[in-house]
């Protein structure tokens, strides 16, 4: 501790100064005077790119042979800066799944070096990993993170065929999913609705397709997925759980080239290509199911009219400005349609759009400033009874992030965020001639969030690097609106008017985040991190699987933000020469201001829904152990994770603590891939968890002729355990064609144009029925019983689908 | 094209294994009996009746057991007290209490020696105009046509009224809670389509549009939600106490009923 503080001084002088402006906002003027070396240092630096498409290399490491230890990596944009004391060294790049390329650098002045790595896959016949450096999990600071390979992502047998990063990471430890039917998902413990999820930094809402059944990011247009459990880096805020930080393709800068994907439900096509070669390049990509195609042969006319599908696309383009200027545009735009023709229409989606500068000040301050805008809406409307309804939440984002490659010690980041948020949570508004029915609002809310930080990456000893930083937030409601205050029983004691831009609430918080790495030898490190957040958007959920209607609400005079801090230590080991990769990790976390609903409380479209609300407090604690094979014929991993997620309220059972809904005490996620040959590979998953904390009835009575169920205590109850196997088989078409040399008379193999692939896959082969819902009700026929129906979906889908590049 | 035939195929097939439903046992905790009272006072003569019974664990379909010998009073809030006479097991009625708009009526129930009260509010009515009719186009083909029914009223302005409406076909009582607030339709001369039932011709549909207080209103929300499986729970009702579950309404109730005749 003492070398930490020492360290840090040493670094920094810093003064904080804070002041309050009118409005509210707060702001942080930071001040840093940085003590530097008399040692003579240069800055080698430049960006490092996939040889064959010229996609940006996100995490790719750069280090020192003659300094063990000693070393940076890329940036989300692919850029690196290391500075050096003056002399010779020599520099590899490596990257797993790449050929590590090596060079002799002297350090006597400043040097650009911008590089293109060979991918092993694209160049040899056999699949064969021969990047060294595949020790970057136990070497860097970061723990409790979840990283999917994209290529992984393709073998892993999935609902329909289709894949999906979201359903993937779930199967990692300390993520567990929502279940069937929807897209939420838990992380250690946390609501669905504490998970931030970025799209190339723009805020996704709701990340759920066709009622839930599959996620909006469609794999094509990916390139990287990673998401914090814990130990969150100082430039996000804003959720309390997790951050899945989701980037595009950038497009291929080399060539133009397309992919696609036919399947079952669905098909997708991805179009990328240079603007200008190695200058700039866009990529394309859209996707849309068509069941409701299947639909028209129906016999039935309700069926016949009815629609039932959903589109996106993705579309980015980015371009170099001179040698320090890079501008990127990305957008996503995704619509659910589910309707009946003339009679029912339900519609939603999100819309994002990011327009982002990289600029170098110089080789060692790298910035990006971002434009962000996102919109989450869905309309209902039901044309026989002639009426809509409308929500919506809107973002508008700028932000500024700056990494700052100080020395080869030290990495800062600083940087600072202002969101505009703008919630519209339901009107209700007339479309025929019901014109004595008067548009009903709820009223629109406003609201600013900001944010300010700064974090080092520092390396105190060969054995020690410690990153810290400290995020500032704030929160300011503001009007116009008409505001309603409630008591501890939710009735209304006041309403206020406020005019626009009038401040009703606002809240702050300090966010310390730090996390340490002890190397204890070359195959293995001890973590620990610790990080507190503050969550200012509250989802309102009106199923237990979320659905597309669900409300988020600001923090206000009423809602308090929820704070959360958590602690977490882990134990990473890599053996037999990076084959095998393990990990556990145990945590602690405490939550404030949690909030759940009031007994019966009616949540969707009610102008006072903020009276129904109860705020209390929440502990999660867990272990998780994850054991990886990543090299070799067999690869894939075992997850588990055993936890325990608890809430505690005034007004809900005898303020005792009891289960959260998203407890799950058992999670087991068994993922294997094997190749047959070098065209044939098999993978099989197995999942295992405990089921739901539910309430489910301990009685019944009858009111108005009608049964009505009692209840006892919130979430008393369990639903079954959940436990599925799927497999898949991928069948890859020849890459090559065998061709007569004219001059050597013999045959070559030559790499053909289009490579293909078939994708055969059956979830639930023994076709366990899950329970999706338990519903308890009055027998149809004999009005005076009750049963108790459970509701399974999916028992066994066999699926099979077709992919091709070129 | 072969190709595309087995895909549509395959998705039919897909679809058709979508989902299963089939009852289940389920191994309940069970909470200790409650007493479920339903009382409510009509603006007219003699019509008012309070129900009396106990919960039951929800896998028992046995009769219910109703609670008699209950002594059953209600006060008008101008002193006056009505004793309820049971006229069959479980319910109780008094011939003489007609309730006035304006005044709280106080219920208390003893059921031996364990004492519950509760008060309600009665505002004043709001008539139904009229109730019409129209054939409903269906979702499907239809073998015989069904009628969807309209409730026609005019809201007192500036008047925070709530209602509840009872949906009947002839005696029997429909399922479905309704229940909403002015928010939307304050002072208008509105009609609501009634989505619980469609009736078919020579049917007789009757409607009570009832005007309740807030307390009623929120019960009876809070009902519908917690059924639904939205948030389980038990509502918040205006009885005393922990011993029992149900309501105390005092109601203004407008009742009209139509002969569909094609």
């Amino acid at each position: 501790m003492k070398i930490f503080l020492k360290s840090l001084l040493e670094t920094f002088n810093c003064r904080y100064f804070c002041g309050m402006i009118k409005n509210g906002c707060i702001l942080i003027l930071l001040f840093c005077s940085v003590n530097l070396f008399s040692q003579e240092k240069y800055t080698l630096s430049g960006t490092v790119k996939d040889l064959s498409d010229g996609e940006d290399l996100i995490g790719l490491t750069i280090f020192v042979k003659e300094l063990p230890g000693t070393g940076t990596v890329s940036n989300v944009y692919g850029f690196y800066s290391l500075t050096l004391p003056k002399g010779e060294y020599t520099i590899q790049y490596s990257f797993v799944g790449y050929k590590t390329q090596e060079y002799k650098i002297k350090f006597d002045q400043n040097i650009k070096k911008n590089i293109e790595l060979g991918s092993d896959a694209n160049e040899l016949e056999v699949f064969e990993v021969t990047a060294e450096k595949e020790d970057e999990n136990i070497r860097s600071t970061e723990m409790s993170v979840a990283k999917i390979n994209m290529k992984e992502i393709e073998s892993i047998p999935v609902l329909f065929g289709e894949r999906d990063v979201l359903k993937t990471i779930q199967l990692m430890p300390g993520v567990a999913t929502g279940g069937e039917g929807t897209a939420g998902f838990f992380v250690r413990g946390g609501s669905p609705d504490q998970n931030l999820i970025l799209l190339d930094e723009a805020p996704v809402y709701n990340a759920s397709h066709l009622l839930g059944f599959f996620s909006v990011f469609n794999s094509d247009a990916i390139k990287d997925v990673k998401l914090y459990k814990g130990g969150m880096p100082a430039e996000f805020g804003g959720r309390l759980s997790s951050v899945m930080d989701i980037k595009m393709k950038d497009g291929n800068s080399k060539k133009l080239s397309a992919s696609g994907g036919i399947g079952l439900i669905s098909s997708k096509l991805t179009l990328e290509g240079p603007i200008v070669k190695d200058k700039g390049s866009f990529m394309i990509s859209g996707r849309r199911t068509y069941l409701d195609v299947f639909l028209a042969f129906s016999s039935d006319e309700t069926t016949k009219n009815a629609s039932l599908y959903f589109y996106d696309l993705n579309l980015k383009a980015n371009y170099r400005l001179g040698k320090k200027d890079r501008v990127f545009l990305s957008g996503y735009f995704g619509k659910d349609v589910l309707a009946i023709k003339d009679r029912f229409g339900f519609n939603w989606g999100n819309s994002t759009a990011t327009l982002r500068w990289n600029h170098l000040f110089n080789d060692k301050l790298f910035s990006n400033t971002s434009f962000i805008y996102s919109n989450y809406n869905y309309n209902i409307s039901i044309e026989s009874a002639e009426f809509e309804i409308a929500s919506k939440i809107q973002d508008l984002t700028l932000k500024e992030d700056l990494d700052f490659y100080l020395n080869d010690k030290n990495k800062i980041k600083f940087g600072g965020s202002v969101v505009y948020h703008t919630f519209a949570p339901g009107e209700f508004s007339s479309t025929g001639d019901m014109e004595n029915i008067n548009n009903l609002q709820i009223e629109n809310r406003y609201s600013f969030e900001s944010g300010l930080y700064v974090s080092n990456e520092q390396k105190l000893t060969d054995m020690l690097s410690v990153t810290y930083g400290l995020r500032y937030s704030n929160f300011t409601q503001v009007g116009p609106g008409e505001i309603y205050t409630y008591d501890v029983d939710g009735n209304i004691t006041d309403t206020s008017n406020y005019d626009n831009w009038e401040t009703v609430s606002s809240y702050d918080g300090l966010e310390p985040r730090i996390a340490a790495k002890y190397q204890l030898n070359e195959f293995s490190s001890l973590k620990a991190s610790y990080g507190r957040s503050n969550q200012y958007l509250h989802l309102l959920s009106n199923s237990s699987s979320g659905s597309p209607t669900d409300a988020w609400m600001p923090s206000s005079n009423n809602i308090k933000p929820e704070v959360a801090d958590q602690v977490a230590l882990g134990y990473f080991k890599n053996f037999k020469n990076n084959t095998y990769e393990f990990s556990t990790e145990v945590y602690y976390k405490t939550l404030d201001n949690t909030i759940d609903y009031r007994n019966g409380a009616e949540i969707s479209l009610n102008p006072t829904v903020e009276g129904e609300l109860l705020y209390g407090e929440g502990r999660a604690y867990g272990l998780e152990f994850f054991l990886k094979k990543r090299k070799g014929k067999f690869t894939g991993w075992v997850s588990y994770t055993l936890a325990k997620s608890e809430n505690r309220f005034d007004g809900l059972n005898d303020k005792q603590w009891f289960s959260a809904k998203q407890d799950r005490t058992h999670d087991l996620s068994l993922v294997g891939m094997y190749n047959l040959s070098d065209r044939v590979k098999l993978s099989s998953t197995f999942v295992y968890y405990t089921g739901n904390a539910v309430t489910f009835p301990t009685g019944k009575y009858e009111i108005d002729n009608q049964t009505i169920n009692l209840y006892s205590d919130r979430n008393g109850s369990r639903m079954p355990d959940y436990h599925r196997l799927d497999i898949g088989l991928t069948w890859d078409g020849k890459k090559y064609k065998e061709k007569l040399n004219p001059t050597t008379g013999e045959l070559e193999k030559v790499k053909k144009k289009m490579e293909s692939s078939w994708n055969f896959s059956i979830y639930n082969v023994y076709g366990r029925e899950n329970a999706y819902s338990i519903s308890f009700q009055e027998n149809a026929d004999d009005p005076t019983k009750t049963e108790i129906i459970q509701l399974s979906l999916f028992k066994m889908i066999p699926s099979i689908s077709y992919n091709f590049k070129f | 094209m072969k190709t595309l035939r087995l895909f549509a195929a395959i998705a039919c097939t897909a679809i058709l294994l979508f989902s299963c439903e089939k009852e289940i046992d389920l191994d309940l905790d069970e909470s200790e009996s409650l007493f479920v009272i339903e009382g409510i006072v009509h603006d007219s003569l003699g019509d008012n009746f309070v129900l009396l019974s106990k919960t039951r664990p929800f896998d028992n379909n046995d009769p219910i057991e109703k609670i008699t010998n209950a002594v059953v009073q209600i006060t008008d809030g101008t002193g006056t007290v009505y004793t309820l006479s049971e006229v069959s097991p479980g319910y109780y009625t008094n011939p003489t209490l007609s309730g006035v708009s304006g005044r709280t009526y106080g219920l208390s129930v003893n059921i031996n020696g364990e004492v519950i009260t509760a008060s309600s509010f009665m505002h004043p009515r709001t008539e139904i105009d009229s109730i019409t009719y129209q054939e409903d186009v269906g979702f499907g083909p239809v073998e015989e046509a069904e009628y969807r029914v309209f409730c026609h009223f005019t809201d007192s302005l500036n008047y925070r009224n709530y209602y509840r409406m009872k949906v009947f076909l002839g005696q029997e009582q429909k399922d479905g809670f309704v229940n909403w607030s002015d928010d939307a339709i304050d002072g208008a001369s509105t009609f609501l389509p009634i989505f619980e039932v469609t009736y078919l011709a020579g049917e007789t549909a009757r409607i009570q549009l009832l005007s309740v207080d807030e307390t009623n209103f929120r019960y009876f929300t809070a009902v519908s939600s917690s059924q639904g499986g939205d948030v389980p729970g038990n509502p918040t009702t205006n009885l005393s106490g922990d011993k029992a579950v149900g309501y105390f309404g005092a109601y203004a109730k407008s009742e009209h009923s139509i002969l569909i005749t094609p």
